[in-house]
């Protein structure tokens, strides 16, 4: 009897200390470039239940050129960039759906840019990796279950990060020691990422035009049917970047069949005064600049077209708070 | 379904759990779903190949057996038709279209168009091994060395039994047969023992084989840019792959099979610390040499018959072995040059002998025995070239390329971690080749490193166990971002 219970507790310690070290290690090695994207994601996570009217969702290029608070103080308008890095279309319908778990948007917003991406790869990617920081739910059961299929190996990593990420040992550095190196405050931003560096680029003068993938129409669809369901209002759009947008056509087509809009500001470039000298920190994405120019014509439409709450007459709301 | 895969990992606790759960009467006959189970996992419709080699060496068996006292001729009748039917079907899938070839070459080297088919044929995992191992059971009925099996399912057990099916070790009916027939209770020393060997198994195949593999791959696949000194590193890391792919999947089979209370045979030895080739094919797939020697070496005459006789049955048997190893003329070279170190080894053994005696050398000094293994390790690694150059050819121009190309510098420069590793990944390999030496080197003097574990206090064996495991899942090549790479013996 001794001997077993002793082989017993043999097995559980043993197997606690594996457990235990494949976990610290699965943080260790985790793709730190990942930490602005799960701060990104906690941050939102930690907004006060039906705050927001307005919320942005999409890659890089909605989280550098949608700026919340542009919106509140020119128009009282009460928003949120839910943007964040790589999101393409089927991950930005898993952030949609999951504000809805804790916010009741009037109108959303999403850039376009990687409309016609669906994540799929079995693959563990940055982009797979931070939608760790997104809680449990029916929605990202389906995600997940796009991503991965039946693939076992793509589930055990997502779950035991250190299977896929364990050859980044080679890479560790003084951020895999901390819990979150990122230390961007969204708070401040209302989610938008801000950055006022200034990088001069040529814009595109040819945009060579392409149909969106039956997949990606596809998740645009499951978008739209929700957005019916709950009552609110989606306004597509896309900002200039250096490279040609090949989906323009096919999105106003969309917008125009699915009754939504759409803005292509490569078409505004004039009327909202973008300058392609001063308004980009790099190839693909606005400064703050940019942002304020692109938040500005959004904030106009949005206050001429919808009906929105003016949070300007609210006290102590989030977007005061915030510029505390 | 790969050692090294999650299906694997799922598959084996599901197996052993039912087998020491379910009563004696089926468990053998679990054992031989599960088998079965796993070679279908590659290709299903070749599991009836696998089936039909168990019904004719099971029936040749029988029948042997059965005529062995009144009808002596008959039975060798039964023994050449088991033969010839196992070996058809191996030349039919893997030497057809390679003895077409042969024959196209010679009648294109008399002028004469000869066309022939080319067969599209997928070879078969494991088909080397198991007819190998079921030609060993009817030789041995033959021979009147062990009885025939009177049950099916347990002789298709013997057959297929899943952890040495595709890689072997090939094992023998008289080791096999009589473990398989008895029921295994659980018993947790053998259970810990085969964790720990599956552990060494795992390591030498996932942290050492698959990370040399990287730059082998590299070096090897653009010999014209890698030429020179990088090759011959190359070279020296290959003889260490193979040797740790190889020995690895052995481990991970001997482990498995423990943990099920079957004890499999010994495949490798610490063959690189071997003194003379000789050896070194005594020590190195210890189960496809032995089979060789016992049932082809020996009734060809071994060395019994003189000189010369003894001389030629070796080279057949190199010859053979390399055959054995894959349709191609690289092989054979490959097998033929081990057979000619062994023989031109044995005619100079009187030079040597002289050689000794003269300068007054101590053949167990422990320089001489280094630089006996060096030695060794050369021209077996040399050897080695055939087996994983791309092609006679291609061998040849590799060797050229490490004798004509002098780039000594490569190895100090830095320029060898743009080879596939960088530094990190290529020092902890080094390490690792050392810790395997270190290995073989206790293994050499009779001491089993897991053993040495087991009889520590329980915390550290705790420890110890949690720390292997993690290092391995650690610093292994695996998961979703590499493709798990397959055993090299599997394509025999």
């Amino acid at each position: 009897m001794y001997r077993r219970v002793k082989i017993l507790v043999g097995c559980i310690v043993t197997i606690s200390l594996i457990v235990g070290a494949v976990h610290r290690l699965g943080v260790l090695l985790r793709p730190v470039n990942t930490d602005v994207a799960i701060h990104a994601i906690d941050t939102f996570h930690d907004m006060p239940e039906n705050s927001f009217e307005v919320i942005g969702y999409g890659s890089s290029h909605m989280w550098s050129s949608m700026d919340p608070m542009v919106l509140y103080d020119n128009y009282g308008i009460g928003a949120y960039n839910y943007g964040c890095n790589w999101q393409r279309i089927n991950t930005t319908k898993l952030f949609f759906e999951d504000s809805l778990r804790t916010q009741s948007p009037k109108i959303i917003l999403i850039e376009t840019y990687l409309v016609n991406s669906v994540q799929q790869d079995t693959v563990i990617n940055g982009e797979i990796y931070y939608t760790r920081a997104v809680d449990e739910f029916e929605g990202k059961r389906s995600y997940l279950k796009q991503c991965f299929g039946t693939d076992i190996e793509s589930w055990l990593s997502y779950y035991m990060p250190l299977c896929a990420f364990h050859d980044n040992w080679t890479n560790l550095d003084k951020r895999s020691f901390e819990s979150n190196s990122d230390s961007t405050d969204f708070n401040k931003y209302m989610g938008y990422l801000f950055n006022d560096d200034v990088m001069p680029v040529e814009l595109p003068k040819t945009f060579v035009q392409n149909d969106l993938a039956e997949e990606s129409i596809a998740v645009l669809d499951a978008i739209v049917e929700i957005c019916d369901k709950n009552d609110i209002e989606i306004i597509f759009f896309t900002t200039p970047m250096e490279y040609a947008y090949p989906y323009g056509n096919a999105m106003t087509k969309y917008a125009r069949e699915h009754n939504c809009v759409y803005i292509n500001f490569f078409e505004y470039i004039d009327e909202i005064g973008l300058n392609p000298k001063t308004d980009f920190y790099d190839a693909g994405h606005l400064n703050a600049n940019g942002a304020g120019k692109i938040s500005n014509f959004l904030g106009e439409y949005i206050v001429n077209n919808y009906n929105v709450t003016d949070m300007r007459n609210i006290e102590n709301n989030i977007w005061e708070a915030a510029k505390q | 379904m790969l050692f090294n895969s999650i299906d694997f990992l799922i598959f084996l606790p599901i197996v052993v759990l039912i087998y020491f759960l379910i009563p004696d009467k089926i468990k053998s006959l679990w054992l031989l779903i599960a088998s079965y189970y796993f070679y279908m996992c590659w290709n299903a419709k070749y599991a009836l190949l696998l089936l039909f080699s168990t019904v004719i060496t099971y029936a040749s068996g029988l029948l042997i057996e059965r005529f062995k006292r009144k009808y002596v001729r008959y039975k060798k009748y039964i023994l050449i038709f088991s033969l010839a039917a196992n070996l058809a079907l191996l030349f039919y899938f893997k030497y057809i279209n390679f003895a077409f070839d042969i024959l196209r070459s010679v009648f294109e080297g008399m002028h004469i168009q000869l066309n022939v088919p080319k067969f599209d044929i997928v070879l078969p995992v494991g088909i080397s091994f198991y007819i190998f191992q079921a030609l060993g059971y009817t030789i041995d009925v033959y021979r009147d060395e062990i009885y025939a099996e009177k049950n099916f399912l347990k002789y298709a057990l013997f057959v297929s039994f899943f952890p040495q099916l595709v890689a072997g070790p090939i094992e023998r009916s008289k080791n096999l047969l009589c473990q398989l027939a008895t029921p295994k209770k659980f018993k947790f020393e053998e259970a810990r023992e085969g964790l720990l060997l599956m552990l060494w198994g795992f390591f030498l195949k996932i942290v050492l084989a698959d990370r040399i593999a990287i730059f082998v791959d590299t070096v090897y696949g653009d010999y014209t840019t890698y030429a020179g000194y990088y090759l011959i590193l190359a070279t020296v890391l290959f003889a260490f792959q193979i040797y740790c792919d190889f020995a690895g999947y052995s481990t991970i089979a001997i482990g498995v099979a423990k943990i099920l209370g079957i004890t499999l045979m010994e495949n490798f030895k610490s063959p690189y610390l071997s003194t003379s080739v000789a050896e070194f094919w005594r020590n190195w797939h210890i189960s496809l040499t032995s089979w060789f020697k016992d049932y082809l070496y020996i009734p060809l005459g071994g060395s019994r018959k003189g000189k010369f006789r003894k001389y030629l049955n070796k080279m057949i048997v190199f010859l053979l072995s390399g055959l054995w190893h894959g349709a191609s003329m690289s092989f054979v070279v490959w097998g033929g040059v081990n057979g000619l170190y062994q023989v031109v080894g044995e005619m100079l053994q009187p030079l040597r002998d002289k050689f000794v005696s003269i300068f007054h050398l101590h053949r167990d000094s422990i320089g001489h025995k280094l630089v006996s293994m060096l030695g060794t390790f050369v021209l077996v690694d040399i050897s080695w070239i055939f087996f994983r150059a791309n092609g006679f050819l291609n061998a040849v121009a590799i060797i050229k390329s490490m004798v004509l190309i002098k780039n000594p510098w490569v190895l100090f420069d830095g320029s060898i971690y743009n080879c596939g590793l960088d530094s990190k990944n290529f020092w902890l390999m080094i390490v690792c080749i050392g810790i395997l030496l270190f290995a073989d080197f206790c293994k050499l003097r009779h001491i089993e490193i897991r053993n040495v574990i087991v009889k520590q206090d329980y915390w550290f064996r705790w420890c110890f166990i949690a720390f292997a495991v993690v290092a391995i899942l650690l610093f292994g090549k695996w998961g979703p971002l590499f493709a798990e790479a397959n055993f090299i013996y599997f394509q025999f």
